[in-house]
């Protein structure tokens, strides 16, 4: 048996976790080596020298601050909030669903558009009659509709 | 007669409190002990072992029955114990900044020395001070394990059923928390202090 394997059997052995022929093997390599007897020495005597843990026991209102603290848990958990989360967190996340919903509405929108425009094809006479400008033709000389006319455009 | 572990979350399940009420007595303590000797303070230890049961309460229904209830309680008193020291880490990471002195200087050293810390009281000598630093200084996984093994006296396998890991996980976990151990008091050995 070699020494690392060796020394991983002493934690199970001082631990009670084996027993049968392989603890008889590790006892007759410890029997051999010096350097794994005096590893095994170190931890029974480390194990053996653990200091001595006090029990407790639970003082008498254990229960009745169990029960306070599950009323004072449903008084504190809002209706509105019930993933218990933080205010910061829930802003973060309201903030990026409203850039993700308008980047998402304007590739919408926009593929819309760019589908009718290039699909449909709307001539100049059919969008003039779809607005009604055919009534701006109409506008008698030297009327304000026509002074209107000529500042914007020209005409 | 007294009912077994698997009706009463069952029943607490439904909200019978007379039923949470039996499984807090028969598991209070248990779960105290655990407690305390991870983060070594009966005072705050209490209030975890209350935590403990307020969440067993209130996550009843969503218990599946896989494992037993005792190591379900096990398994969320570990995990609240190891929060509690990871924030009481860092909070005594923000406090080594030191604090000001009336004269001027700073304090580095804030922590009341291991043998005027109230708990350390009932420990007999210098060498058991010594052991019970070195499990202290274990990473937690190996501290868990180790308190499991040798103040609870679980067997690899139950140790392993509360941890969640398998078996060798659980071998591997202790040779190492061992030879930690060992680093630890070693220089002590060497200086005949231990």
């Amino acid at each position: 048996m070699r020494c690392q394997k060796a020394k991983k059997m002493i934690s199970l052995y001082i631990d009670s976790e084996m027993r049968g022929v392989a603890a008889e093997d590790l006892l007759v390599h410890i029997n051999a080596c010096a350097k794994c007897r005096k590893e095994m020495e170190f931890m029974s005597e480390t194990m053996k020298n653990l200091p001595v843990s006090q029990t407790l026991r639970v003082s008498p209102y254990f229960f009745a601050g169990v029960r306070e603290k599950i009323i004072q848990g449903k008084k504190e958990s809002p209706v509105f909030f019930p993933l218990n989360l933080k205010p910061a967190f829930l802003g973060i996340s309201l903030f990026s669903i409203i850039i993700i919903f308008s980047a998402l509405t304007g590739i919408f929108l926009g593929e819309t558009y760019w589908t009718q425009a290039t699909n449909s094809e709307l001539s100049l006479e059919e969008a003039k009659s779809s607005f009604n400008l055919g009534v701006f033709e109409d506008i008698p000389d030297g009327s304000l509709g026509d002074f209107h006319n000529e500042i914007l455009g020209g005409a | 007669m007294q009912e077994t572990d698997e009706i009463l979350i069952k029943k607490i399940a439904t909200g019978d409190e007379i039923a949470f009420e039996e499984m807090v007595l028969r598991y209070q303590n248990k779960v105290l002990n655990l407690i305390y000797r991870h983060i070594n303070s009966s005072s705050e230890a209490e209030e975890i072992a209350q935590d403990v049961f307020v969440k067993v309460w209130s996550q009843a229904k969503s218990f599946k029955g896989n494992s037993k209830l005792s190591t379900w309680l096990y398994r969320i008193a570990i995990n609240l114990s190891i929060n509690h020291l990871r924030k009481k880490k860092l909070k005594t990471v923000s406090l080594d900044k030191g604090i000001f002195l009336p004269d001027g200087k700073i304090k580095k050293d804030i922590a009341a020395p291991i043998d005027l810390q109230p708990d350390f009281a009932m420990a007999k000598n210098r060498q058991a001070l010594l052991i019970k630093n070195a499990v202290d200084s274990l990473p937690p996984t190996q501290k868990t394990a180790f308190i499991l093994s040798k103040y609870e006296n679980h067997s690899y396998a139950r140790i392993s059923e509360i941890m969640n890991l398998s078996i060798p996980a659980i071998e591997s976990l202790l040779f190492r928390a061992k030879q930690n151990l060992k680093k630890f008091l070693l220089p002590f050995r060497e200086k005949g202090e231990l």
